[in-house]
Formats: structure tokens, sequence, C-alpha cells
């Protein structure tokens, strides 16, 4: 029997499936209609999804031992779990020498002291600053205070063959009810796990997130660091963003670096420039 | 809840039918699952009744550099030379002789920083991504700040209370088929690749339209009544990039002096 007559069945059932279908696709559009008008939903890119659109800022989560310019009482969130990091060999010895570097006034690994991205991941841990999420057709895009964007494809694309790695990769996403399920790839190794700078990863790293809606203006954000060169079993975290509205938290990121960078020597300098 | 469809697929056809057809549902999409689609052009949203600018949109060598003409610079500008008011006038003079010597001290591109706007729209190179959203439409170009036009009905702010920025504060609305702007508070960045320079009261005004489904006419023009003495205009024009798969790509300036590899690479 072909495929759709068995499918499909008799013609009693052909008529009845007929009619199944007529109410069901009133019922959705009915439910879609309903929904765009419900704020929980995004009236912005797939309208059954939740709107998670908007300004957010973060928790400063921080590893325990390590000091931030934040008070720990503030947020007292502790991140990465397992902590210290279960590290290889390998990437312990490179951790190790960071921290006596720093023990010895020289400060290695601290890439945003260069006015270079913090990037990937640990711009999903260091929220001092606000975020804004756009979500429109097949994206979601997440504009980092000061640094390049995140984007989330959520096209069906698959990540390019050809990757060249980034401070925040490529990231690939899909909906599960209301939970957007996020993975990236293609992080370039010099960006730090922790806000310290110190804890390394490798160009392997993987990490698979999560931003869930749990209430109109909180984001649970669930990360794991997956990494097979660098780590002996993978780290995970969770992040807590809470929307911001009004003119206080409109987002102006329109800064640089090097306007106001006391790290950064002669920040002035005329002479070329490097591009990575 | 598989236990009551098995229920109730025993005891109705017309479960049993719901249950065919969702089988079906579910070898349709089996079968296109395989291969997803991209997009075949960038995605339109935001209020129905604007005009559809969002997508990525390029320009041409020729569009970025136009044969300058006496009446007109190479980035379009008019009049040309510029209207320029007295200090301002002997700025930019000092401004053109250095570039001639290979001096200038100036330029923003040199030192890593953002030339913003009008530089933004009118002189840069490279993708520029237009996102329309309600109460907004967002600009993004790699290695720039966004610039955000907000079209939900506020003013300008007050120029006591006005933060400067490279971009601008931007409002605008739709009229008909185009995009209006108003821009003002900027830092003090030259205009134009000449070194153009600009007062705190300068103001920019910007129409939008989209020519056909593949141009887009940005029209451009500053009023500063301290620093020009007639207003400035040029005229932008935006071809439409159809490349599905083009991604924002991260772009990083560092001045070369302060480049120190011990802070960057381990």
């Amino acid at each position: 029997m072909p495929i759709f007559d068995r499918i499909i069945g008799s013609g009693r059932g052909l008529w009845l499936a007929v009619l199944t279908l007529g109410l069901w696709t009133v019922a959705t559009l009915a439910g879609a209609a309903s929904a765009s008008q419900d704020s929980g939903y995004s009236l912005y890119g797939d309208s059954a999804v939740p709107d998670i659109s908007g300004v957010w800022l973060g928790t400063v989560t921080i590893a325990p031992g390590e000091h931030t310019q934040t008070p720990v009482e503030e947020h007292n969130l502790t991140s990465w779990a397992p902590w210290p990091a279960p590290l290889t060999p390998e990437y312990q010895k490179k951790t190790d020498e960071r921290i006596a570097a720093a023990k010895a006034g020289r400060q290695l690994g601290d890439i945003g002291a260069m006015c270079l991205p913090f990037g990937l991941p640990r711009m999903l841990t260091s929220k001092f600053y606000q975020d804004e999420i756009i979500q429109t057709p097949g994206r979601v895009s997440i504009m980092v205070f000061g640094t390049f964007p995140i984007i989330i494809w959520t096209d069906g694309r698959p990540h390019p063959k050809d990757l060249q790695p980034s401070y925040n990769g490529h990231s690939i996403g899909h909906w599960v009810d209301d939970m957007l399920l996020v993975d990236t790839v293609g992080i370039v190794s010099t960006t730090p796990v922790n806000n310290a700078g110190q804890t390394t990863h490798s160009a392997k790293l993987h990490i698979k997130w999560t931003i869930q809606r749990v209430a109109s203006d909180v984001l649970h954000v669930h990360v794991t660091l997956y990494d097979a060169d660098a780590f002996t079993e993978p780290m995970v975290t969770t992040n807590l963003w809470h929307r911001k509205s009004g003119p206080n938290w409109q987002v102006l990121d329109d800064q640089s670096c090097f306007e106001n960078n006391q790290n950064v020597p002669n920040s002035g300098a005329l002479a070329g420039f490097k591009k990575f | 809840m598989k236990h009551q469809s098995t229920k109730y697929h025993a005891a109705s056809g017309l479960w049993r039918s719901a249950a065919q057809v969702l089988l079906l549902s579910a070898f349709v999409s089996a079968t296109t699952a395989v291969q997803l689609p991209y997009p075949e052009k960038p995605g339109w949203y935001g209020d129905p009744g604007a005009p559809n600018l969002s997508g990525v949109w390029v320009r041409s060598d020729v569009q970025i550099a136009p044969a300058p003409t006496s009446r007109s610079s190479k980035e379009g500008w008019t009049p040309w030379p510029p209207p320029l008011k007295g200090a301002f006038s002997t700025t930019w003079r000092k401004r053109v002789k250095e570039a001639a010597e290979d001096k200038r001290t100036d330029e923003p591109f040199r030192r890593c920083l953002p030339p913003g706007m009008p530089r933004f729209m009118s002189g840069m190179t490279g993708p520029l991504l237009i996102i329309q959203t309600p109460g907004r439409v967002t600009l993004y170009r790699d290695g720039s700040p966004l610039r955000r036009i907000w079209l939900d009905g506020r003013a300008l702010p007050k120029l006591a209370d006005r933060e400067d920025f490279y971009n601008g504060n931007n409002i605008g609305h739709y009229e008909g088929t185009d995009l209006l702007t108003e821009v003002a508070g900027f830092k003090p960045q030259p205009i134009d690749s000449t070194g153009i320079p600009r007062s705190d009261q300068m103001t920019i005004q910007e129409r939008f339209h989209r020519v056909d489904e593949q141009t887009l006419r940005v029209d451009i023009t500053l009023r500063d009544a301290k620093a020009l003495s007639k207003p400035m205009s040029t005229t932008v024009t935006y071809t439409a990039y159809s490349d599905p798969l083009w991604e924002p790509r991260e772009f990083i300036c560092v001045p070369e002096k302060n480049f120190h590899a011990d802070w960057y690479v381990h």
C-alpha cells in the first residue's frame, strides 16, 4: 500500500482528517493571535517564542577566592563548578604560569587591559554592564556592551566548516518551549574563563548554553563548558539576567576603550595599528 | 499523554484521524528537516505600514568615491569647498595642509577611534546592517558602535542634559515610504576624510529612501550655525547585499605601539 494511503487510511478517515486539520488550524491561528497580544511572546521575531528582547543586566559572578571590583556581598554568587577548574596537566601549567606572573606584578591573559574583547565564555559571567537582546526572524542578537554582538542564528544554518577562531565564536540555536538552546564553537583560545583572566581553555572549547525566560523580567542563563584538551570534566555555571527599562538603562555603548584606558600607554599613538 | 491518546484513538474515529494527521505532519517534517532552507532575503518586521529598509547594504567603489567635481568633494559633500566660518575654516585648511605633508594627527581611524556620524553613513566601507523593530531602527557596522534611531516619539535630549556620542543621539519617524531622522550631540570627530570640523551645535537630518529592491538612497544634510555659513549635504547610495550567509565579523583595531605580546597571547 502506498505510504500516503497507509497514513490517510479510508476515504471517511480522510474527510475526518481534513476536518481535524481545519479545526487545528483555526485553533492555532486563534492561539497565535492571542499570543501576540500577550507581552510574554515576541512581536519581534517568531511570534511562537518568548519575548526576550530588551535590555538585561546579568549578575556578576566570580570564582571562589577571586576578587572583583564589585563587593562579593552585593552579588553573593560564585561561578563555575567545579572550582578550581578541572584542568588537564598541560593547561594547569599554563594557568599556574599566569598566577605566578600576576604575583610578580605582570598580568598575563588580561586581554581587557589591552582593549581587546573579553569574548566568550567570560561575557556570560562578567556582567558589569547591561546588554541588549534584539529578536528578529532567524536570529537572536545579543548586543554586548562595548564589544561585538553575539549572534545566535536560529534559521537552521550549521556552524561554518571553515570557521576562523574569534572572541565570541559562532553560535547557533533553537527554541524548545520557553528555552533557547545555544551551541557555540570557534572561540579563540586567548579568551579567559574567569574574571581574573588566568584560567585558560583550548581552541576546542565548546559551549552549550540555554536562555530561559522564567518571568517577564528574569532570564536564567545556564552554561556548560566542554573542552576535551583543557578540562578533565565539563564546567557549569548559571547566571540571572534582570530586565532593565527606562531611560537610565538605555544602552549607550558608543564609546571606545582607547578614550580613557589607563592600562594602555600612549593611547594616542599614531604609528599604525594592528588589526586582528 | 501518550496513554490518553491511545485511549482516544481506540474510542473515536475523529481522534484516529487526528493521529493520522499528526503522523502526516511528522512525515512531512522528517522529510524536510534534512535540508533546512536559508532565508532568501533578509527578513523584515516592525511596523507593517513602514517601508522595508531591513537587510545588509553595501557600497561599490564608485558609490564610495565618486569622481569629485569642483562643486563637490569625493564623498559628495556640497557646497565645496566647505562653507566654514572663521576659526573652523582655519582648522580645516590646517588639516588639509597636514594631510598633504602626511602629518595629519586628528584622523580618528589612525587612533583606532570610530569616525562617528555622518561618516558612519557617508565615509565607511563594508556592509551596513539595518534592523527594523517596533519603535527602533538599529544600524550595525563591523568595528563601529551601534547606531540606535528611536522611533518611539521621544524628543532629542535638551542641550543641558545631552551626552555626546560618536553616532550622536538619534530620533526618527516614517513619512510615507521614507525614514526621516534627526541627529544631534556628537563627539568632535571630523565629518569627512579631509577633516571638516564641527561645532557642538551641529545637527544632521537624513532621508532614507528605498529606490527599488536593490537600491537604498540616503540624503544627508548638515546644519551648524556656529561652524557653517550654510548647510552642507551629500547623497549616499547603497546596494542590497543578497548573500544569505553574510555574518558580522569581529574587527579589532589596536595601536601598534600599544601592542604588548605578553598581555595578549598565552
